[in-house]
């Protein structure tokens, strides 16, 4: 089994989840990269094991599919942050148009 | 008869009236649930007493290099491990907009459930620990990070 380069693995998981948060990546990314590492040392670990005969391929093919949910349990994270900051931006933006039209308004209508 | 320009300002109340109206009872929408100090307090024992028991089967590697195998004392740990992380999804599921935390918990029980069906047999090798322990650091650190990014975003 060909060995599971650490630096393009995570590039390539960091380039998948950059396409979901977009613009908001910039806040992500530190998290992202953290724990796709983590991951992807794990991998290379059980990779390591099968290829020093150490670990069979049934039991590997067991922790990484523990792995992928693993991946899952990050990309979660991100949906939820992303919501977060969609959240704040969105209630900015309606505290500036409640000012706006209440001073519109001349009374506090909102 | 109404001029353009008195045409245009009673529009712009009207729009005005409408909108104040809409939007008088909206304090802000939400997108995702309020923080929780229980989740917050609850998944961090849990990450410790995960870490705790798989350092603990890494020592016992040290009696026997072969298998760590499965006795009472490791069913206790377990029946307690999925109480909590249950316990932990019907209090994330009893509140709305919470779909990621309780995913992330469920993928928790699952890798558990994964753990010990290998403690139980054939019994756990020393390279079996590294897997759940970065599946239980990993979702622990997630479900942490989310109630924290609420907390922040209420305290402005």
């Amino acid at each position: 089994m060909a060995q599971l380069n650490v630096d393009e693995t995570v590039e390539e998981m960091l380039k998948a989840a950059k396409i979901v948060l977009k613009s908001r990546w910039p806040l992500a990314k530190e998290y992202a990269t953290n724990e796709f590492k983590q991951i992807t040392d794990t991998i290379v670990y059980i990779q390591t094991e099968v290829n020093h005969g150490r670990m069979t391929q049934e039991t590997a093919k067991s922790h990484l599919d523990g792995q992928k949910n693993t991946t899952k349990m990050v990309l979660l994270t991100l949906e939820g942050l992303d919501l977060l900051v969609a959240e704040a931006a969105i209630n900015a933006a309606l505290n500036a148009v409640r000012g706006m039209v209440n001073k519109a308004l001349g009374v506090d209508v909102l | 008869m109404l001029s353009k320009k008195q045409k245009r300002s009673k529009y712009s109340v009207a729009f005005l009236l409408f909108f104040a109206l809409v939007f008088s009872n909206c304090k802000g929408i939400q997108l995702i649930s309020k923080y929780d100090y229980e989740i917050d307090k609850s998944i961090t024992q849990i990450q410790k007493d995960m870490d705790t028991h798989l350092s603990r089967l890494e020592r016992a590697f040290d009696r026997n290099p072969e298998y760590v195998t499965y006795n009472n004392k490791h069913q206790e740990f377990y029946i307690k491990m999925h109480v909590d992380l249950r316990s932990l999804v019907i209090r994330a599921n009893s509140v709305d907009k919470n779909k990621q935390t309780v995913s992330i918990l469920k993928l928790l029980i699952t890798e558990l459930d994964r753990l010990e069906k290998r403690h139980k047999n054939p019994g756990l090798k020393k390279n079996d620990i590294r897997g759940p322990r970065t599946s239980f650091a990993v979702g622990c650190r997630g479900v942490l990070k989310l109630e924290l990014a609420k907390k922040r975003g209420e305290e402005k």
